[in-house]
């Protein structure tokens, strides 16, 4: 009775606890979880108390987990590291396990106390990475392999699980391209981009099944991402391991009463850097100022009498919050985790923002005595965006400063018919962006012991992604009262769905000294893709929006379009594996795959990807002297053969469809034509890698790192090709043709410069070199000197920004080197033909987008109940064009507002792309700095409990002069800093994590 | 026991089953496979579609139109503040320093080659068909006459370009020929088509490439064959021209705009026409848009033009001035204060003061530096009302007038470049209906002489992209000087193979000065 009474005064304070910070419904759980709780300590029969300390140090381990083997009691420890279980007999077994370290079993034998020391996992070499198809100890991984646990993700208002990674694995960038806008994603390449035109995104597998979205996963539900850098590593994904794989593992329940895990922050956002152009006040001084000297221009510059900040007033400080609560549990056979997830995020631009909810299971049953393990997941998510038109950003620094927000009468003051000059705060206010998703993704794992060293697995699942947006254009808006139009609204849906089956068959034996572990396997996957679109104009009234497309007039006359389409593609793959270690020296890993896509054509559908590694632990031979400080010491190599065929299905095959009207007698019918140059030669795009690397630890894990080199070869790159016409359809065709080569560095650096009872310092630092070299973009049939690209805009400027080209790399930036100017303020660029003209000739590279050197460094201090991340990320060595610059810091812009560098400029000639505006771009970012506090849990009745502050994009360090220098590493087009961008802020959350 | 085998039988056997996919073979839904294509007449006949829907590029002004308009003396596309520098590309092409990779020229390129690509494509695809329809026999003949008009073009501009008659054989980097190889070939596949090709003229021929418009292709061929090939031809141009004059299928309208209103079809003057229509025709590239591309930001409001304009190009400044002042055809050129329909003046906004009436001005104070209301803006083509992103009027490519005053210079030519009556007579009766009192301003044989009749082509055909023909046929384009430019080498009376095509085909062979 005792007992109860402190439950229920537990309950009390959680209730309120729970009532004041944040939603009532979790009453419902923590009572269920209650009476869980003091039915399972009811049953005890015999007590067994302990202290669990730390085997490396020494200290205490709090919340550590305690169960009794094959039930569902179990406990965790105090703060102090003591515990105290009731077991049902002295003769049981009690599993012990923590985060970062092994997981370790302990009989009872008849003892009352008994004190547990764990071995920190990051120590031994023996934790379990998981390597696609299988898991494998970190000392036997012969491939590049990274993996990065929980403890070590960034902390904040995550929403995307790879923000967790920024900063964290060398080789893996994880790039902002898009500033703060909460509905944009990251840009992530591993090891940069080893292809032109197929795509450059690493394949992402969750819990086995390749392909998934990272957007649908809950990132409390992550338990580890393990990360295959290079091609030996990869290659048993094949077809799509060319840009790295990551594999996600999301946590499961364990045996045991209901735990509940919640999770909540609230995030508020501040501009970054603004752009500085002139205020009110110092666009009239230079109007005066330029009434003598001249006078055209200051008559042009009207002054509206307004003083209006338009950055100001199209940006807002947004509030956020992300809440996430999972439960699990479970009795001897079956467990289960549920969580939800729920994330509101506003964008610092007016109008910007999503609201989200997910919702994932995960279920185990274990059968016929662990003969049978089923594993199902179920997840789904909607999501509602409202993105905006980053042009906004444009025209708030183009909008002249005394121009009043609104008009006497109190609408947004337009000036219609002026040349791309819409009202920024119309251009996100006056617009409908609906843009709903809805994910599911299920799927079913089965694994069969057929033999006590055989193994027979089966996964089937299915994925899909359901969208329907909406958007509507009222009839006030700029761009229809510019048009004469009454409202345009348009909807649009589609599903992609991807459907899956793996099987696999697994055969291991150990026999002394060696080890074989042999694996065969297939894999089906379907992809489909629809969709449907329509779009209609001329409404009666406003106030349908997009909710009532038919009764507008413009479908009915023809003038609005309408569309569907639907496009599928397969993957069929046979692969295996075999990994051979002796005496936990020498280690093996060969693997192959014969894979099939039907993307490509008739006769070059299939291609075969094989792969292999070797280790050797250098640490477990005595001779080298090296065991007695080397906890590990190994040296690896590894080649390993990818295919990339990340390209539109269809295209080796001849295809027809509409091409317009034609006028045939008397009436405009339909005509049909083909859609493009047919290849039916087309094949698999291949990447050869040779890795080689370095694993070590010391002084029992307190120093650690990692060194790699890799150099691959892309072959048969997916390119589109010039062609003449005729004889060709079109003037491009997808060809298999050039070649390019990706070589770098990585290390890595793991220590722990302090650790003591109370004090305790972890230190990790990576950095990469990349270096990209184009080799070929020809062969006999296929001729491309080089290829220009990007465009850098209008008005008045017809120039490309990149160029690619053999013997260079990729992401060159391409144009006039800038000299000066002459006495008129007009251009001097180098006249590299000496021709007196400025010619495309000469315009030459002036710098590169894709940054040499990324780099990481976090420091965790841990000190008493404090605990204290920093972390630094950092790009070197790149140009960023610095877009905004080429028209706005130049005066000939007037009557437009101009940015204040602009206000003294000696420039008089219209606005040219050149090397004055590319701009070095290093920078390092104090990307998270976290402040926490973990709370005397037990006092509180919490097994956890923490509060933290996180903020991030903190501090900036760097010479470049616009808003921020991290833009788009990848793609054709790197370093682009666009004038149509979204700002990026600093972020500050207060969170809160609480488990019981 | 046993259950447990009972499970792993199921497990394998169902494994066994699942796993025994390879399939590969693509569903096409949202395409059509080429091979199911072509099984009913409505389908060929929407096959057939491209190669007329193609020739909707040649009124593009980043294109054929463009190039061959914004290079002469009759209109300028200058740069106006920051607007429309485009790297210098319009300001080149208006001083004829235009280089090989000025992206207009290419687009024109590609333009005429993919129309002379679909044409071998589908006269390829329909020999393949063993029954052919009647209208699918007369469409063959008519695929043969676009890409003989194709090539014509081709030649006109490139002058030396790669002959590919066949779509199946064609080599995979056809070299270049020689313009008279090219010239042989027009002429020999027009003069072969024209008895089968339709001589009627009523709506199942219109906008279609009819015998007419095939004569016509032929006489500018001949008239310009002494530029082609260095022999003249004036006896065969004169035939083709007569043809059609004999036809009797064709008659000056009363009014000139007739031609190029809004509702144009009926022109009896027009011969081969483009059709557009602001609802079908809307493809980017390939829609009828001079609007667009002269008219002010806010002169759209002056016509009713639904959209914004994009103010750019103008009527060169000494063109315009040269027309006489009782010629009712300069009205296809606006100057002066801008007004709505209703009367309201229109204002001048962003770089000049607002408050500032919208003037179009004859003159151009810079081709570098222009003000955006510089220049006076051509409206041949009716613009009154346009919707959406084309205008209704349909494009004459040939019309009669041209026909009449082709004959009159051939008639010249033939007499040492003196008038005869015959030709007084033919410039007279096109001139006569451009004036109120047309007895003031006719021609005798003593005024109507060479230059007058370059003069007068100008004042009639202005903005029909035959400019930079007549000029070339006349000396006058590399060597003429105008308001923005001086004479060249002789060599800038072709334009240079795109470097882009040339990267692409490495057997082309760059014109001669480039």
């Amino acid at each position: 009775m005792g007992k109860r009474q402190i439950v229920g005064y537990r309950q009390f304070r959680n209730r309120k606890l729970v009532n004041a910070l944040f939603m009532g419904g979790l009453v419902f759980l923590l009572l269920s979880m209650t009476v869980d709780h003091v039915f399972a300590q009811g049953q005890g029969k015999e007590t067994i108390e302990g202290i669990v300390s730390d085997a490396s140090t020494g200290e205490p381990l709090p919340g550590v987990n305690i169960l009794v083997k094959g039930t569902s009691v179990g406990t965790s420890s105090n703060t102090d590291g003591s515990y105290e279980v009731t077991v049902p007999s002295l003769q049981d077994t009690l599993v012990v396990s923590f985060v970062g370290f092994q997981t370790q079993e302990v009989t009872i034998a008849g003892r009352r106390t008994i004190d547990i020391t764990l071995q920190p996992q990051a120590i031994s070499g023996e934790e379990l990475v998981v390597v696609g198809y299988g898991t494998q100890t970190r000392r036997e991984i012969s491939g590049s392999v990274s993996s990065v646990t929980p403890e070590d993700f960034n902390e904040g208002a995550v929403s995307n699980p790879m923000q967790l990674l920024q900063g964290k694995v060398a080789g893996l960038s994880v790039v902002n391209t898009n500033g703060g806008d909460p509905t944009s994603d990251f840009e992530v390449r591993l090891r940069g981009s080893s292809s032109l035109n197929a795509s450059s995104e690493p394949l992402v597998v969750i819990d086995g099944i390749p392909g998934g979205d990272l957007n649908q996963l809950n990132p409390n539900d992550i338990e580890s991402i393990d990360i295959l850098k290079d091609g030996s590593a990869a290659a048993i994904y094949g077809t799509r391991g060319t840009n790295g794989v990551i594999l996600v593992t999301t946590k499961k329940g364990n045996a045991g009463s209901v735990q509940v895990e919640y999770s909540g922050k609230v995030q508020t956002q501040q501009i970054q850097r603004s752009i500085d152009v002139l205020s009110a006040e110092q666009y009239r001084t230079l109007k005066s100022r330029l009434s003598e000297s001249d006078p055209d221009i200051a008559s042009s510059m009207t002054d509206y009498g307004a003083s209006t900040d338009w950055f100001n007033e199209v940006t807002r400080n947004p509030v956020s919050n992300i809440h996430s609560l999972a439960l699990s549990g479970g009795m001897e056979n079956t467990t289960y985790r549920a969580s939800l997830y729920y994330a509101n995020q506003q964008g610092v631009m007016l109008s910007s923002g999503q609201n989200e909810y997910r919702g994932n299971i995960n279920l185990q049953q274990s059968n016929l005595d662990g003969r049978l393990q089923l594993d199902l997941r179920l997840g789904v998510s909607d999501l509602q965006e409202n993105t905006v038109d980053y042009d906004a950003i444009r025209q708030s620094i183009k909008w002249n400063p005394t121009e009043p927000v609104y008009n006497e009468s109190g609408e947004l003051n337009e000036k219609l018919g002026a040349w791309q000059y819409q009202n920024p705060v119309g251009v996100l206010t006056e617009r409908t962006t609906d843009d709903g998703t809805t994910r599911f993704h299920g799927d079913l794992a089965a694994s069969l012991k057929v033999l006590n060293n055989l193994e027979v697995t089966a996964q089937a699942g299915m994925q899909s992604n359901k969208w329907l947006n909406g958007y509507y254009e009222p009839s006030y808006s700029y761009p229809q009262e510019v048009n004469g139009t009454h409202g345009t609204a348009s909807r649009a849906a589609g599903r992609t769905t991807t459907n899956t089956f793996e099987s696999t068959i697994e055969w291991s034996r150990d026999i002394s000294s060696h080890s074989v572990d042999l694996i065969g396997g297939y894999s089906y996957q379907k992809f489909t893709d629809e969709g449907f679109d329509a779009e209609n104009t001329e409404f009666i009234t406003d106030g349908f929006s997009y909710n009532n497309l038919g009764s507008g007039s413009y479908l009915e006359e023809g003038q609005a379009g309408m569309g569907s389409y639907k496009t599928e593609s397969k993957l069929v793959g046979y692969f295996s594996r075999l990994t051979y270690n002796f005496d936990q020296r020498y280690f093996l890993s060969a693997s192959g795959r014969y894979e099939g896509s039907s993307k490509f054509g008739e006769n070059n559908k299939w291609g075969f990807f094989p792969a292999v590694s070797a280790a050797w632990d250098l640490s477990n031979e005595e001779f080298t002297g090296l065991s007695e400080q080397f906890d590990l010491f190994k040296l690896r190599v590894g080649f390993g053969i990818t295919g990339n065929q990340g390209i539109d299905p269809y295209i080796p095959l001849q295809r027809l469809n509409a091409s317009g009207y034609f006028y045939y007698q008397g009436e405009f019918i339909p005509g049909y034509e083909p859609v493009s140059n047919p290849n039916p030669n087309l094949q698999w795009e291949t990447k050869e890698e040779l890795n080689v690397g370095i694993d070590w630890t010391l002084a029992s894990g307190r120093l650690g790192g990692a060194i790699e080199y890799y150099r691959r070869d892309t072959k048969d790159l997916l390119h589109e090709y010039d062609v003449p016409v005729p004889p060709n359809l079109y003037e491009t065709t997808w060809a298999n043709v050039g070649s390019m080569r990706n070589s770098g560095f990585e290390v890595s650096l793991n220590t722990v410069p302090v650790q003591t009872r109370e004090l305790n310092w972890v230190v990790d630092f990576n950095i990469e070199h990349r270096k990209n070299e184009l080799l070929t973009l020809s062969n006999d049939q296929y001729q491309l000197e080089y290829r220009n690209e990007g465009a850098i805009g209008s008005p008045g400027i017809e120039a490309w920004s990149h160029r690619y080209e053999p013997g260079r790399s990729i992401g060159s930036i391409h144009g006039y080197r800038y000299e000066g100017l002459t006495e008129d303020g007009e251009w001097i660029f180098s006249d590299l033909n000496d021709d007196d003209q400025y010619t495309p000739e000469d315009r030459t590279y002036i710098g590169n987008g894709v940054p040499d050197f990324f780099a990481g460094l976090t420091s965790r201090l841990n000190y008493k109940n404090w605990d204290m991340t920093v972390m630094f990320r950092g790009m070197f060595g790149h140009q960023v064009i610095n877009h905004k610059r080429i028209w706005y810091d130049n005066p000939t812009t007037l009557p437009n507002n101009i940015m204040v560098s602009a206000m003294d400029s000696e420039i008089r000639d219209d606005p040219r792309f050149s090397s004055l505006q590319v701009e070095d771009a290093d920078f390092v970012k104090l990307d998270n700095l976290t402040l926490g506090y973990t709370l005397p849990a037990e006092q509180i009745g919490f097994r956890d409990a923490r509060v933290f502050l996180t903020g991030t994009n903190l501090l900036l360090i760097t010479g470049y002069s616009g808003l921020d220098p991290e833009v788009a590493t990848g793609g054709l087009t790197p370093g682009l800093d666009d004038r149509q961008d979204y700002p990026s802020t600093r972020t500050f959350t207060l969170g809160v994590n609480l488990s019981f | 026991m046993k259950k447990l085998l009972l499970t792993i039988s199921t497990f394998l056997s169902i494994l066994l089953v699942f796993s025994s996919c390879n399939d590969l073979s693509q569903n096409v839904h949202s395409d059509i496979a080429e091979q199911n294509f072509y099984e009913t007449e409505r389908q060929v006949l929407a096959a057939a579609g491209p190669a007329y829907s193609g020739l909707r590029t040649y009124t593009q002004i980043a294109g054929i139109w463009g190039v061959q308009e914004l290079t002469t003396d009759e209109t300028v596309l200058p740069t106006r503040g920051q607007h429309w520098y485009n790297d210098g590309m319009y300001q080149r092409y208006q001083r004829h320093t235009w280089h090989a990779e000025e992206g207009n020229t290419n687009i024109a390129w590609n333009d005429i080659f993919s129309g002379i690509n679909t044409t071998n494509r589908l006269l390829h695809q329909f020999g393949e068909i063993e029954e052919k329809s009647e209208a699918l026999e007369l469409i063959t003949y008519e695929l043969r006459g676009l890409r003989a008009f194709w090539y014509f073009l081709a030649l006109d501009m490139f002058g030396n370009v790669p002959l590919v008659t066949s779509y199946e054989e064609a080599d995979a980097a056809p070299a270049t020929n020689s313009r008279q190889e090219v010239f042989n070939f027009v002429e020999e596949e027009l003069t072969s088509v024209i008895p089968n090709l339709s001589s009627e003229v009523n709506s199942n021929t219109y906008g279609r490439f009819h015998r007419w418009a095939a004569y016509a292709t032929l006489a500018k061929l001949y008239l310009n064959a002494e530029v082609y090939t260095g022999s003249p031809r004036y006896g065969d141009a004169l035939s083709a021209l007569n043809a059609i004059i004999d036809s009797g299928n064709y008659s000056l309208e009363d009014n000139y705009f007739a031609n190029f209103a809004v509702e144009n079809q009926g022109s009896s003057e027009n011969i081969f026409v483009i059709p557009y229509d602001h609802t079908y025709t809307t493809e980017w590239g390939s829609m009828h848009q001079p609007h667009f591309w002269t008219l002010h930001f806010v002169g759209n409001q002056a016509v009713n033009m639904q959209y914004g304009a994009w103010g750019g190009f103008a009527g060169g400044p000494e063109f315009v001035q040269s027309y006489d002042d009782a010629d009712e055809r300069k009205d296809i050129w606006l100057t002066g204060v801008q007004t709505t329909p209703a009367g309201d003046t229109l204002y001048n906004n962003q770089e000049l003061p607002s408050d500032s009436a919208l003037v179009y001005t004859e003159s151009i104070s810079s081709l570098e530096n222009a003000h955006k209301n510089e220049g006076a803006r051509l409206m041949k083509y009716d613009y009154t009302g346009a919707q959406e992103w084309s205008l209704d009027n349909d494009y004459a490519i040939y019309r009669y007038a041209d026909i009449l005053l082709m004959k009159a210079e051939v008639l010249m030519r033939q007499n040492g470049g003196n008038a005869t009556s015959e030709a007084v007579t033919l410039v007279n009766e096109v001139r006569s209906r451009a004036f109120d009192n047309p007895g003031e301003h006719m021609y005798s044989t003593g005024s109507l002489t060479m230059d007058t009749l370059l003069a007068e082509r100008g004042w009639e055909l202005a903005g029909e992209a035959w400019r930079r023909n007549d000029l070339v046929r006349f000396d006058e384009f590399a060597s003429g000087s105008w308001t923005f430019k001086s004479p060249v080498d002789e060599t800038r009376n072709i334009f240079p193979i795109p470097q882009q095509q040339i990267n692409s085909n490495p057997n082309l062979e760059q014109n001669p000065g480039y």
